[in-house]
């Protein structure tokens, strides 16, 4: 078989291994929690509700079988592309899920359009520096871009341009306007970490050697960057791609809650409160997918940006 | 320094570029046979006597890599005629690669130059900026760096980098790729095959012929070669010097070679300069030098530098009958991969190691001779063959690897990579008494200073980290670590290789004078055939995984039966001009 093809195959039978090994401890944690399934479902209060009720309840949703049993049951289910119905409002999981993810890729894809761009400047541009106290200024900005908390740059953010300024309004606005200051928050961190990888590898790449070769041989410093530093420090970005999702998911969170989206990050955060197992175990697997095409990606991707990792086809002498 | 004299000796290079091609008459030859030779190390580009340009002068250059630090550099004087080649030599730290730097503009931002004049072809350029230095490049001056596997871009096809060197200066994008595949034809490189193919596809040598082929795609004046063949073996190190030489004379240019290996600089140079700690201490015409040295540092270097035709420090006697060998191979071999990707590294290798004595096993890089190490260390399995050692039958079995690393060990090439930087000395050195529960606490540490003693360190260093140690004095701490567990077979996969000439020769000494105290068995690996011949008894010459040549180390280096093995010795560097073995250099 071509081994590009059983690379990938091998890839995709990990990839369900993962997801299911992903729904199995999620499932063992959350049933392990503190807190009643029950109350849950009838809203955090037993008290009102009569022995019948919590009796029906429990048997609607399966809780009297045994936990073997609700497992293989929801598993199935799961596999079928039934992740259950939510205990507090009753909808579908996949509905919720499927009305949450639009908004949250909307905040991902103009975090990551103004992180990646950004962070590779910054790195590009504090390797690149001749000045070097401008050098030294470039590249502290990373580690501070990553230590400032969300939450707090969301607020500011908040503070300056929607309650100062009045450019922007604190909720409800539709399109850019809604999504810029909530996608600027969740950049920087991002930005940040990518510039900091970006800077190490290409600071390490600008002392090897054949940047000297190539120096040597005339070439400006803006060209030496470019093409010769950056290409093989780019491979180090992939390699960081799926941390930076993470983040994006994890950053989500923090930043729908801010900027009150009803996201993805936003659906987390009220089921997790909110006890609602299904939905939990939902943006779990969601997440869990995401991982795993996303490493997937990179993975196939890493042959073609860098040909040292080339499967060989053919002894070459 | 010996007089000025002006003589009218033409170039080596010139005379080489004759011999070798007697009709070749470019223009660029009908240039550079009017160039007169001159004792160089002396500025007359002034003295109005010389109306040709030099290619390169620099007078009085101090460098610091610090304002404050000692002079890396003092006061160098250097010129390099057109058409001929000054040879830099010296050890490490002696400057010679931070004169290079200087005079190729490739000193970095931190350090501080201070010349009294620096000349490229006549231009001026003490003080010049990145874009005068940058128009110079590639048409008066071509830089060739040693390549230790990272000289090139390791994410481009050959090509694709090499011609966009061309199309920054403006060369049209065809144009740039004819004239690239002109410079690797040049080099003996196929332009097809080769420029499409990326740096790790390619061997060291032919990525060497590529650093070339850059350098000189647009015939420069001026090119400086920091140890072009340093990382390479004996022959591939002779092709690539030929090849420079050749092109640097068909291009009429001046060539600075930098070089730690006098062998290189004796075959190769119109002129030596000898450098140590920054300072010049011996200059002139390379007969001069060599039949006469002046300076005691010149002398150290030469005496230190093994040749193969120096008579072997070591007196082999003969085995006695009836001892059991140390190591016995009989039909050893053993392949990697399967299928077509299956690679013979070791086919049908036979020898005996006795007790108390040296075995050379010396070839070209992938002539299967660590694998042949490794095998006989059970660090590795085998295919096919017998092999007993210590008497006893090492077969396919791995565990059997445990016991045999308290009576053989290894020390590998590069100390800095073997030793584990976080570790102290006393760690390193004791880490194999830890291993194997030799000893208690007290007498490991007492084990340790003994070992130091042993190796000539002084106890003192026990608590350094490798990172805070010299070269010379990390490898003497492997084979400290080696010494640990009182073995009676030492494998030594080139264990001088990366040191300093005269550093090489103080580590032989140790290991002859631990052989001879301890008893000590030693397999040693080298492509470095004078070094072999220094410590060796018997020698197995290696090529493409099969022993070619075996017998006493003199019988095989002074009556090579085999074409391969000759070739093999008349490619190390310093034997070009031999004409008699009694030379000492």
């Amino acid at each position: 078989m071509n081994p590009v093809v059983a690379m990938i195959l091998r890839r995709l039978g990990f990839g369900v291994l993962v997801l299911w090994a992903a729904y199995t401890l999620a499932f063992l944690l959350l049933y392990a929690l503190p807190g009643d399934s029950v109350a849950a479902v009838l809203g955090g209060d037993l008290s009102t509700a009569t022995q019948q009720e919590i009796d029906e309840i429990r048997h609607q949703y399966g809780f009297d079988q045994p936990l073997i049993v609700q497992y293989l049951t929801s598993l199935g289910d799961a596999v079928r592309g039934n992740l259950g119905t939510s205990y507090t409002t009753g909808q579908p999981v996949t509905a919720a899920i499927g009305q949450a993810l639009p908004v949250t890729i909307e905040l991902a894809a103009w975090s990551l359009l103004i992180a990646v761009p950004g962070g590779i400047l910054v790195a590009l541009a504090a390797v690149g520096a001749r000045n070097p106290w401008l050098r030294n200024l470039l590249s502290g900005l990373p580690s501070v871009g990553v230590s400032l908390p969300t939450f707090w740059v969301g607020l500011l953010l908040l503070q300056f341009f929607s309650f100062r300024l009045g450019l922007i309004p604190a909720i409800g606005a539709r399109g850019f306007a809604g999504v810029i200051l909530p996608a600027l928050t969740l950049s920087l961190p991002l930005g940040a970490m990518i510039a900091q990888v970006l800077l190490r590898s290409l600071t390490h790449e600008w002392t090897r050697q054949f940047v000297t070769t190539y120096r040597a041989a005339g070439l400006s410093r803006v060209r030496l960057l470019l093409s010769h530093a950056l290409p093989p420090a780019g491979v180090s970005l992939l390699s960081i791609a799926g941390v930076v999702l993470g983040n994006v998911l994890g950053g989500a969170v923090i930043v729908e809650t801010v900027f009150t989206r009803n996201g993805i990050g936003r659906l987390a955060e009220t089921s997790v409160t909110g006890q609602d197992m299904p939905v939990v175990l939902g943006v779990v697997m969601l997440s869990a997918l995401v991982f795993v095409v996303v490493n997937l990606v990179v993975d196939l991707l890493y042959p073609i940006l860098d040909p040292r990792t080339r499967p060989v086809q053919e002894s070459r002498s | 320094m010996t007089p000025w004299t002006p003589t009218l000796t033409r170039s080596r290079a010139q005379q080489r570029t004759e011999a070798t091609q007697p009709a070749a008459s470019g223009p660029a030859d009908a240039h550079h046979q009017e160039v007169d030779a001159e004792e160089t190390g002396r500025t007359h580009t002034e003295h109005g006597t010389d109306n040709q340009v030099a290619a390169l002068t620099l007078r009085d250059l101090t460098v610091r890599y610090a304002p404050a630090a000692s002079p890396a550099v003092e006061g160098v004087s250097l010129t390099v005629p057109v058409g001929q080649t000054l040879a830099v030599v010296g050890e490490s730290g002696s400057g010679k690669s931070t004169t290079a730097a200087v005079a190729a503009g490739l000193l970095p931002g931190s350090a501080h130059a201070r010349t009294a004049e620096q000349r490229l072809m006549g231009q001026d350029m003490r003080g010049a900026s990145d874009k005068v230095w940058k128009n110079v490049r590639g048409d008066l001056l071509g830089y060739v760096p040693q390549d230790t596997g990272t000289g090139l871009n390791p994410v481009r096809t050959i090509a694709s980098q090499l011609s966009e060197t061309l199309r920054a200066a403006g060369t049209a994008r065809r144009q740039a790729a004819a004239r690239i595949a002109t410079a690797l034809a040049d080099v003996g490189l196929d332009p097809e095959l080769h420029g499409s193919r990326y740096p790790h596809e390619l061997s060291g040598g032919q990525r060497q012929r590529v650093l070339i082929a850059l350098a000189l795609a647009r015939e420069p004046r001026l090119v400086i070669a920091d140890e072009p063949t340093s990382a390479l073996d004996v022959s591939a190190q002779k092709s690539i010097l030929d090849l420079l030489e050749d092109r640097v004379a068909r291009a009429g240019a001046g060539l600075l070679l930098i070089t730690h290996d006098l062998g290189v600089a004796r075959d190769r140079a119109d002129s030596i300069l000898v450098m140590e700690k920054g300072r010049v201490v011996e200059e002139g015409r390379a007969e001069r030098v060599f039949a006469d040295p002046q300076h005691e540092y010149t002398r150290r270097l030469m005496s230190a530098s093994p040749v193969v035709h120096a008579v072997p420090h070591r007196k082999t006697g003969t085995v006695p009958e009836g001892t059991t060998p140390v190591v016995r191979a009989k039909g050893l071999s053993k392949a990697f991969g399967t299928g077509p990707h299956r690679v013979q590294a070791v086919t049908d290798v036979d020898f005996e190691l006795a007790p108390g004595r040296t075995l050379g096993i010396v070839g070209e890089s992938g002539s299967g001779k660590s694998t042949t190490a490794r095998i006989l260390l059970g660090l590795e399995t085998y295919d096919q063959g017998e092999l007993e050692v210590f008497g006893k039958p090492l077969g396919h079995n791995r565990r059997q690897g445990r016991e045999l690393a308290t009576r053989a060990r290894f020390v590998h090439q590069d100390p800095t990579g073997s030793l584990d930087p976080k570790y102290t000395v006393a760690a390193s050195i004791g880490e194999p008494l830890r291993g194997f529960r030799i000893g208690t606490r007290a007498e490991r540490a007492e084990r340790v200073n003994e070992l130091l003693d042993l190796v000539a360190l002084p106890r003192d260093l026990a608590g350094r980290r490798p990172a805070e140690l010299s070269g010379g004095q990390r490898q003497r701490v492997s084979i400290a670590r080696a010494l640990a567990v009182d073995p009676e077979l030492i494998v030594l996969d080139e264990p001088v290789s990366a040191l300093d000439v005269s550093v090489q020769a103080q580590i032989l000494d140790l290991l002859a004078d631990l052989q001879e105290r301890l008893g000590l068995s030693y397999v040693f690996i080298s492509h470095d055939l004078a070094v072999i011949r220094q410590i060796s008894d018997d020698v197995l010459v290696m090529a493409e995984g099969r022993v070619i040549e075996s017998g006493p180390a003199g019988e095989v280096f002074d009556t090579p039966r085999e074409r391969l093995t000759r070739t093999l010795i008349e490619a190390v560097p310093g034997t070009r001009h031999e004409s008699g073995r009694a030379n000492v250099i």
